[in-house]
């Protein structure tokens, strides 16, 4: 399933955007002023796909609306309380679901105020720093301004501990589930580490993220180093799932021949054997330079004659290692392309990608560069050419926020190109909200522009 | 500036369509593509409105306002100093081609080089060469002939500059046409060069070929720092583009109305609503409509000019105006005629300039428009003064309500100023005769 178009109606009281997102590309472009909401269009869409509704609580609008290839559609409306006591605390939330035909209409509610309900608040309220201080159904700071839970647990999503989940989810009543697309958000400030609590992948209110002690980052450290550990971690996975296919094809190999000489299966010739092992032999060259294997004894000279000898165990053989290796491809294939990018886009400087080290460039002058010392243009392109190929889900929504923030204005003329290479490797179509008409370049074609109530008419609508 | 070629590479066409499609998206003024940096920088300065945005496209204004319209964006214009380009309708160009050559044309002109040069130094080049301006002029002429005949093209500006100081014999201030002859045997272009002096002239309005406006600055700037008439030194040293800087300062921008230019991007602004120059004209008293003194000027304008095959002026004035004065004191009358201004403005907006004349009487000078249109506009006009001064709050303690009695006229082309003014006067006395609150038109046929 697949957004086809995002609308909303008076965002900040003012502007109805609509977005239509069937660019064969896969790519949908939004530019407009300063204040238009581009920023907030990308935070709505992550908020409604992964079910956080903190960012509709806190930015007026009446209606939000996703539909989607399949012909549903998924409409939030939003209705500001006058004079009630719970005025503060964001708007009255009806979700409109549309599936075949069928329409389906759900209050969403605010944590109720219920003396029970409080004193779960309140244990909550135990994780939660000055100044947000309990009060009614929420909290406030001490500027007076109201906070609703979903608010509070955004800021600080450690407080979510402190309640098992099924009385926090119970508590949270209203909130809808997420809809089962993919997303990912490539933010405009890059550099800094997402400290642990605020890993924006798959947060979800259900699942609080948990982190493995070696994951975990001190505060300012760079996301850099952050990514670099995580390359590791993504190799050290692959390399387990090779030995394991590994272990299991090694293990059961004398079976398999024996069954394969009973059943007088045909075995491969001589040269179609002499030809795979070669190509074989030059996809472990090519692992082995990426750091994934190591070197281990290369097959000397190897003939057809050679091959004649043990024609059944060979091919057997050759199966088994094309598997072993495959568990590598799609690893290889985006690290690949990742240091064939960065090669063109650095200067003085080359990438390599060690197993234990994770990134490691090296001056052309020589001797290691260190990752921090990196220009933050480098590390902006970097970082987001990474969250690119390798955490963008398969399949998914990738959205991306002002590509051109700390980019080189000839690396922001490639963007759009590398983002449609990776797209379709991943399958996953995305939404780019820009500035900059280098981004743009040739493709004038996939923008939409947000509009004002002052704008010019538009020429491709209306 | 070598900077700027680097980014080049980065900020195609494309680029450039982007940015003016993205700027307008959201710009009530025009966009304006100016075809050269110089240019823009006038533009900018002195004549766009501040909700307009200039931009620079070297060389390729025209092809980013086609891709542009190609886009559907509109409220885009192009001005190109190109003489040989057939000009669209979103198109202008100065009738001296580019910007530096209206400076150097200008009024303003000799007095910035009084303030910069010195009266001194002036003086003396006059005497020495006969006509320091047409020196100047004929000297840029050579240079560029030569220049054509070499088929230079300069990297910079410096070398531009060392160029034309190399091929000037400084003493006498002229041509040294031993080293220009030199320079084209060795380039084989053993062509001889005629000198193509003008005759010096001081009665003869100064004005120099269209686009050749830098290589006077050229000139001049090189002779500030190398020609010592009587050994005397210039106050100030400077480069043809400070000077130009100078000049764009110095300019008035009233001068700017004699420029077709002017009258065309006036009409643009009135038929696509989207505002380009700044105003910097004075209005009337009340501060309502354009002062007085404009309008004989901008009326001969568009007769010398003839920019447009068709014309229409009207002029009004209220009836029984003094008894608003007598009965309600001349406060209130003031009001009256601020309200009666603003219908007229309101009501010929789009078609027309408006004019005060003091007291009641206002002219309206509405170029391009058909005589049925100007008809149906005049008494448009007509009908809601009438209608609004009946809902005026003093309306009650007037003897008679408040009218307007409109001549109308209408011609074509070649009128006489006399004959327009005669008819117009006569047209706006008919319709008070015929009983006022009513429309007397009057059609020339020449």
């Amino acid at each position: 399933m697949r957004i086809k178009q995002v609308a909303v109606k008076k965002l900040f009281g003012i502007f109805d955007h609509r977005i239509p997102m069937d660019k064969p590309e896969g790519v949908t472009i939004i530019h407009g002023p300063n204040g238009f909401g581009k920023t907030v269009m990308l935070k709505m869409i992550a908020g409604a796909l992964r079910g956080d509704p903190s960012i509709f609580q806190t930015i007026p609008f009446d209606e939000f609306r996703l539909e989607f290839d399949d012909e549903s559609s998924w409409t939030l409306r939003a209705r500001r309380e006058r004079s009630s006591r719970k005025a503060g605390f964001g708007p009255q939330l009806t979700l409109v679901t549309s599936k075949n035909g069928q329409e389906n209409t759900a209050t969403l509610r605010d944590a109720p105020d219920s003396p029970s309900n409080r004193q779960i608040l309140n244990l909550i309220d135990t994780s939660v720093p000055r100044p947000y201080a309990r009060s009614g159904a929420g909290w406030r700071d001490n500027a007076g301004t109201p906070y609703s839970l979903d608010q509070i647990l955004t800021l600080f999503p450690d407080a979510a501990s402190t309640v098992p989940p099924e009385v926090l989810a119970r508590l949270r009543g209203g909130v809808w589930k997420p809809l089962g697309i993919d997303v990912f958000v490539i933010e405009a400030n890059r550099l800094a580490a997402t400290g642990p609590g605020e890993r924006k992948e798959r947060m979800t209110y259900y699942s609080p993220p948990s982190y493995d002690d070696d994951e975990s980052m001190a505060p300012g450290q760079q996301r850099i180093n952050q990514y670099s550990a995580d390359l590791v971690q993504r190799i050290k996975t692959v390399r387990s799932d090779y030995a394991k296919v590994t272990q299991e094809r090694d293990s059961t190999f004398p079976e398999r021949l024996i069954q394969f000489m009973r059943t007088d299966e045909v075995p491969l010739g001589e040269s179609d054997i002499v030809i795979k092992l070669k190509e074989l032999d030059q996809k472990r060259r090519h692992l082995i330079g990426l750091g994934f294997l190591d070197k281990e004894g290369v097959l000397g000279v190897f003939r057809d004659e050679d091959a004649r000898l043990a024609r059944q165990a060979l091919t057997i053989y050759v199966d088994d290692v094309g598997r072993k290796l495959s568990a590598f491809d799609d690893m290889a294939g985006r690290s690949g392309k990742l240091i064939e990018i960065i090669k063109d886009r650095f200067e003085y400087k080359t990438l390599g990608i060690h197993r234990e080290q994770g990134f490691v460039v090296e001056s052309e002058a020589g001797g290691r560069v260190n990752l921090a010392d990196l220009s933050s243009g480098e590390q902006h392109e970097l970082i987001l050419l990474y969250e690119l190929l390798f955490q963008t889900p398969k399949n998914g929504l990738i959205l991306v926020d002002e590509p051109e923030i700390s980019l080189h204005v000839a690396w922001q003329s490639r963007f759009l190109s590398d983002l449609i290479d990776v797209l379709r490797l991943n399958g996953a179509y995305a939404l780019v909200a820009t500035h900059s008409p280098t981004v743009i370049g040739t493709q004038w074609d996939l923008t939409t522009e947000l509009r004002g109530p002052k704008s010019r008419p538009d020429p491709r609508r209306d | 500036m070598p900077d700027t070629n680097a980014m080049r590479r980065f900020i195609n066409l494309d680029v450039i369509v982007n940015t003016v499609s993205m700027l307008a998206s959201n710009r009530e003024g025009a966009i304006w593509i100016s075809d050269c940096d110089e240019d823009a920088k006038f533009y900018e300065a002195r004549c766009a409105d501040k909700r307009a945005a200039v931009l620079v496209a070297p060389g390729d204004a025209s092809d980013v306002l086609h891709l542009v319209a190609g886009r559907g964006i509109e409220g885009v214009v192009a001005t190109v100093s190109d003489l040989n380009v057939i000009l669209s309708e979103h198109e202008f160009r100065l009738s001296t081609g580019d910007v530096a050559t209206l400076l150097v044309n200008s009024k303003s002109f000799s007095s910035v080089m009084n303030s910069l040069a010195g009266r001194e130094w002036l003086e003396a080049s006059e005497r020495l060469t006969g006509g320091f301006r047409s020196r100047v002029e004929s000297i840029a002429s050579s240079l560029r002939s030569i220049q054509n005949l070499l088929e230079i093209e300069f990297v910079d500006r410096s070398a531009e500059l060392s160029f034309t100081e190399q091929l000037i014999s400084w003493p006498s201030f002229t041509i040294d046409w031993a080293i220009a002859r030199s320079k084209l045997r060795s380039a084989g272009k053993d062509i001889r060069v005629e000198q193509t002096a003008k005759a010096p002239s001081k009665a003869s309005p100064v004005r120099i070929d269209p686009g050749c406006g830098f290589g006077v600055l050229l000139v001049v700037t090189a002779a500030m720092r190398n020609f010592r008439p009587r050994g005397i030194t210039p106050n100030a040293s400077l480069g043809p583009d400070e000077l130009l800087s100078f000049l764009r300062v110095g300019y008035d921008i009233n001068e700017f109305e004699s420029e077709e230019m002017f009258w065309r991007m006036r009409a643009w602004e009135r038929t696509w609503g989207y505002p380009l120059l700044t105003e910097w004209r004075l209005r009337d008293p009340l501060g309502v409509l354009w002062d007085q003194r404009y309008w004989e000027k901008d009326l001969r304008a568009h007769l010398t000019t003839r920019s447009f095959s068709k014309m229409a002026a009207m002029k009004m004035d209220l009836d029984h105006f003094r008894d608003v004065n007598n009965t309600l004191g001349h406060a209130v009358g003031d009001e009256a005629i601020r309200r009666y201004c603003a219908i007229v403005r309101d009501t010929l907006r789009g078609v027309a300039d408006v004019y005060r004349r003091g007291g009641d009487e206002v002219l309206a000078l509405c170029p391009d428009l058909e005589l049925d249109e100007a008809k149906l506009r005049a008494e448009e006009l007509r009908a809601a003064i009438e209608e609004q001064f009946m809902n005026w709050e003093f309306a009650d303690r007037l003897p008679q309500p408040l009218t307007a009695s409109i001549g109308l006229v209408h011609w074509g082309l070649d009128e006489s100023e006399q004959n327009v003014i005669r008819t117009l006067d006569q047209a706006q006395h008919d319709a008070k005769e015929q009983g006022r609150n009513r429309v007397v038109a009057v059609v020339l046929q020449s």
